[in-house]
């Protein structure tokens, strides 16, 4: 089994896989509709990735490009789907395959984008992504703590705020410090973006 | 509030369980109450309880997830009662109590729970907030325990209760100025759903009761519905982002 860490997730999360030595083995890019017209795509991705060999060390980064703030009464219903239910379904699925991949004793770092809560306002379909997969993170960390396996969340407003791309490292950093395994860290958020947050 | 012809609000889930006994708690306040659910008969059984307690109980047909729906449900209030002041959203889809495993759980399982959960509470928001900003009313949306621990056997269920929250967090800072609050409560309490949920799973009971501050679920009408009356009230004015656990003291975190 590889210590490098296998890195899934979509295109803008390249940077993090670079940061951690490894390339980005993308979920696929599907465009819902209000029916989901998409989701036997996602099942039959998840399947085949789930049945690859175990690694390690497994993060999960599914990102949309250029998320952008809408306050819910301008945003429609294309919007929403995109936005929030088609994120929901891609972490969803994400996680439980990346999850199941993951070795016994093994680490699961799954990184999200998440806004200032202070500053949430606009920003209710990616706060509601962001504390969906807070969530899942804790399912899955209790699914399969029985295998030892264990589940944390890094969470960044960096892409929300348009900081530079250097404010990656620390996200990088975070992720590192997770895979590591030290102290027996499962279940937990590392929130990543200074102090205030 | 800031009229004298309500208060008014709409509780969608409300044919049974938590969401009848939201309802009815509103109506012995003098709430006019309309229940909105897909299931007729036992929608319009509730609206009868709520007049019996002594508010006004009305039904409209509603299917959360649909917005032609949930915009006729909406515009069926204000065009007979001349407004809203209060949303609840409660419904959640009746995939909730069943166990599933994450890695097969399909995809139009997951969309069922999304579309109640997460897309009801956007349409509901969309189509309620010109009403509510008129009336400086407030919509609560019911999230869980689940929607902070996560679960084994519940994990999409979790996950949408999670998301509520940030729901709420956000449009509490979008609607602060026009006076509409938002807030999440995290019940824990006897239902129809929990049946099920238990009946499927025989260590349930004790995770859930074994350890449990005052021993017992809530009771949907006496301990659940008081605590959303007063989000939806003006006594709770200056409370808005929040959400209140409604469970005995189980899950002790805010």
């Amino acid at each position: 089994m590889s210590r490098i860490p296998w890195v899934i997730g979509t295109g803008p999360a390249v940077p993090i896989a670079a940061g951690l030595g490894t390339e980005l083995d993308e979920v696929p890019a599907v465009a819902f509709d209000a029916e989901w017209s998409d989701g036997p795509r996602i099942e039959e991705w998840r399947s085949r990735v789930a049945a690859g060999p175990k690694v390690d060390q497994v993060v999960v980064a599914v990102w949309p490009e250029s998320p952008r703030s809408s306050p819910v009464v301008d945003l429609d219903l294309d919007g929403w789907v995109s936005t929030m239910e088609e994120q929901f379904a891609l972490w969803f699925a994400a996680l439980a395959a990346g999850s199941e991949r993951c070795a016994d004793g093994g680490q699961v770092v799954a990184v999200v984008d998440r806004p200032d809560p202070m500053a949430s306002g606009g920003w209710s379909a990616v706060s509601a992504v962001a504390d969906a997969v807070e969530v899942m993170t804790r399912s899955f960390a209790q699914i399969h703590e029985p295998r030892g396996v264990r589940v944390n969340l890094v969470t960044t407003p960096a892409r929300l705020t348009g900081s530079p791309p250097e404010e990656l490292v620390d996200v990088v950093g975070a992720v590192a410090m997770l895979l590591s395994g030290g102290g027996g860290v499962t279940s937990s958020v590392v929130h990543t973006g200074g102090a205030g947050r | 509030m800031t009229t004298d012809r309500y208060p008014v609000a709409l509780v969608t889930g409300a044919s049974g369980g938590v969401g009848r006994g939201i309802a009815v708690s509103l109506g012995a306040a003098g709430w006019t109450v309309w229940v909105a659910a897909r299931r007729p008969v036992e929608g319009q059984q509730v609206a009868d309880e709520v007049t019996e307690a002594g508010g006004q109980g009305r039904f409209v047909e509603c299917d959360v997830g649909d917005a032609d729906s949930v915009a006729a449900a909406i515009a069926a209030v204000v065009n007979r009662d001349g407004g809203l002041t209060g949303v609840v959203h409660n419904a959640t889809s009746a995939l909730s109590p069943l166990p599933v495993v994450p890695l097969t759980v399909p995809m139009d399982d997951l969309r069922n729970h999304v579309a109640v959960s997460l897309r009801g509470a956007y349409l509901l928001a969309r189509s309620a907030h010109p009403h509510l900003a008129a009336s400086k009313g407030s919509m609560v949306l019911l999230t869980s325990e689940a929607g902070f621990e996560g679960k084994v056997r519940l994990a999409p269920y979790a996950a949408v209760k999670g998301a509520v929250r940030g729901l709420a967090r956000a449009w509490a800072r979008e609607w602060g100025r026009d006076g509409v609050r938002v807030n999440c409560i995290a019940p824990l309490a006897n239902s129809p759903a929990m049946e099920v949920a238990l009946a499927k799973d025989s260590t349930m009971a004790e995770r859930v009761l074994g350890r449990h501050p005052m021993g017992y679920l809530g009771d949907p009408v006496d301990d659940i519905g008081p605590v959303v009356r007063f989000l939806l009230s003006d006594e709770a004015g200056y409370v808005t982002g929040a959400t209140i656990m409604v469970d005995g003291g189980n899950r002790p975190i805010s």
